[in-house]
């Protein structure tokens, strides 16, 4: 199973590597960093504002590689099913859990090298800039990195039930804010309600959207935590406990995510 | 070594229902070189990905070495598979799909064993070209490779596995499979080219309207007609009352006797003095039997129920 699980981790990775899709959003999405990164580095050389440079370069790289990570998994999913190739490694013994195992386990390097990437060109700046290191870099790619996976795996998972277009477009749309907000509006419009219709309609959209809350991945716990430190780089003792908490979720996140998927590859007609 | 009762299968179409498979019945036996033949539609696709465990039955069930399959079972591990439509990682390059595909049934496929298989198949200088890069002949070629790295397969499921391949490799992988099955590898062929099945195949199944109509030894299905002779003889007055005549003309006359009247014919041309010009078993070609039996099947008149008429 151990050189299996290898094999499809190499098969995987010459896959990302090879994929025009994925060539296209990095392309667009390095050009745009770079972009970012030239500006904020001069705008830092003239200016005093060095230390809010660097927090915007990294927050764009940051960005580009959630994007970049994030596609990975539905990209895969995607290309996969329309190639219709599965079926010939179903028709070996590997089994669904050993592939999907290996796709999730990918996603995780790749998703690794880009956040470490990340973090080696923020700490090159506070060097090159001469501004004292913030621990919060390490703090602000370990979330970045928890969260790109999260979203990845979901949208893997939907990936396997609809559309690839559609599970992007439901992310919209089913994400913990959005939820969050619908889910306050309904509760504020059926304290206002003024027939027993319209509160029966409004009790039980109140239901499903709080159910829907309780479903969806969370990919910003502790947000107000968390935006404390990611304004000011400086991490308490107690966000550590936070982040390692999040780490923990997105564990366990991750595992349930492969073994539904396995279970839903193993569901798909795959020929 | 394959079991398949009653199974019966559906697609659910946007609209209607589709029933694919309609109580399909097969046995296989270790050793043979079995082919399932079927007009476009029949099933036979279907029938494969159901025994191969692509697909779970409505009802009924498959046993294959008394095991039923299921998605990357261990036991894929005997079991070497063709798919019809070039359905490989386009991404890969050919060299890295053989690679991938061998690492698969647990192997580490070393360099030479590798040149080698794709010396045999022509493929060295492509090693390099991505799958999606290849014309269908090539990958194909890739297909059959990666059913020749199974050492250890004990059955072969091939759907048309000479498709786009040209009439060398044809032969050389035809010549590879009875080379195989007489090692004991039992070989299961889905194939359109009748000829091809004929040639190689042992038992065949014919189907039609997802389930099967025929299966026999495919000898016994050919020799339906073998007590009948084929004969052409110099015209004469009287013509014996068991010879049916199918063509006369000027100079001969052609006809089909049956065994049994073969002396009471001979002794008829001695006695007239009459040329024999002709005088063979009546074969049936699979291509013949194979149309009787789907026109048999729909209730078409057949050509040899014509014939006989």
């Amino acid at each position: 199973m151990k050189k299996q699980i290898l094999t499809n981790i190499r098969t995987d990775l010459i896959f990302f590597s090879r994929n025009i899709l994925l060539m296209i959003i990095v392309v667009i999405m390095v050009i745009q960093t770079l972009f970012s990164i030239f500006f904020g580095t001069l705008v830092s050389y003239l200016s005093s504002v060095k230390f809010e440079n660097i927090q915007g370069i990294v927050y764009s790289f940051n960005r580009l590689v959630y994007i970049i990570v994030a596609a990975l998994g539905i990209i895969a999913v995607f290309s996969h099913n329309s190639q219709r190739c599965l079926k010939m490694v179903f028709t070996k013994p590997c089994l669904p859990e050993v592939w999907t195992a290996s796709l999730f386990l990918s996603i995780t390097i790749v998703a690794a090298i880009l956040f470490f990437l990340s973090f080696v060109i923020g700490s090159l700046l506070f060097i090159t800039m001469d501004v004292p290191y913030q621990k919060g870099i390490i703090f602000i790619c370990l979330e970045e990195f928890c969260s790109a996976l999260i979203i990845s795996f979901f949208l893997l998972m939907l990936g396997l039930v609809i559309h690839p277009v559609l599970a992007v477009f439901l992310i919209f749309i089913l994400n913990e804010s959005s939820l969050y907000y619908l889910y306050l509006s309904i509760s504020a419009s059926l304290e206002n309600a003024k027939t027993f219709t319209q509160a029966f309609f409004l009790d039980i959209s109140k239901s499903i959207v709080g159910l829907l809350y309780m479903i969806v991945p969370i990919q910003n716990p502790a947000e107000e935590q968390f935006s404390e430190v990611a304004r000011s780089w400086v991490v308490l003792p107690k966000d550590w406990g936070f982040l390692a908490l999040f780490i923990g979720y997105t564990l366990i996140f991750s595992v349930l995510a492969a073994f539904l998927s396995s279970e839903l590859l193993k569901r798909k007609r795959l020929i | 070594m394959i079991e398949a009762n009653d199974i019966w299968v559906s697609y659910r179409g946007w609209k209607r229902k589709i029933e694919a498979l309609t109580g399909f019945n097969l046995t296989v036996n270790q050793g043979d070189i079995f082919g399932l033949l079927g007009p476009n539609g029949a099933g036979k696709s279907t029938a494969l990905y159901t025994i191969l465990g692509l697909i779970k039955p409505d009802k009924g069930s498959v046993k294959v070495m008394n095991q039923e399959l299921y998605l990357g079972s261990s036991l894929f591990q005997y079991i070497s598979y063709l798919p019809e439509e070039a359905h490989y990682h386009l991404y890969l390059t050919v060299e890295e799909a053989i690679r991938y595909y061998a690492e698969l049934y647990g192997y580490s496929i070393s360099n030479p064993e590798i040149k080698n298989l794709m010396e045999s198949f022509g493929m060295t200088e492509f090693k390099r070209l991505k799958l999606s890069q290849c014309s269908k002949g090539m990958k194909q070629k890739v297909g059959l490779i990666q059913v020749l790295l199974n050492h250890n397969a004990k059955i072969m499921f091939l759907d048309e596995p000479t498709r786009g391949l040209d009439p060398l490799t044809t032969i050389q992988f035809r010549d590879i499979l009875l080379e195989r099955n007489k090692n004991g590898v039992t070989i299961f062929l889905n194939s359109h080219i009748l000829s091809e099945v004929e040639m190689i195949c042992n038992r065949v199944a014919i189907m039609d309207k997802g389930r099967v109509i025929v299966q026999d030894e495919l000898r016994k299905l050919l020799t339906g007609e073998q007590d009948q002779y084929e004969v052409e003889f110099e015209p004469s007055d009287a013509i014996l009352e068991f010879i049916t005549v199918t063509e006369r003309s000027d100079s001969s006359v052609k006809g089909i006797i049956n065994q049994k009247h073969l002396n009471e014919f001979f002794s008829f041309i001695q006695q007239k003095r009459l040329k024999l010009y002709q005088c063979t078993l009546k074969r049936t070609t699979l291509e013949q039997a194979f149309a009787n039996i789907i026109k048999g099947a729909s209730g078409e008149k057949t050509d040899s129920n014509k014939y006989q008429n």
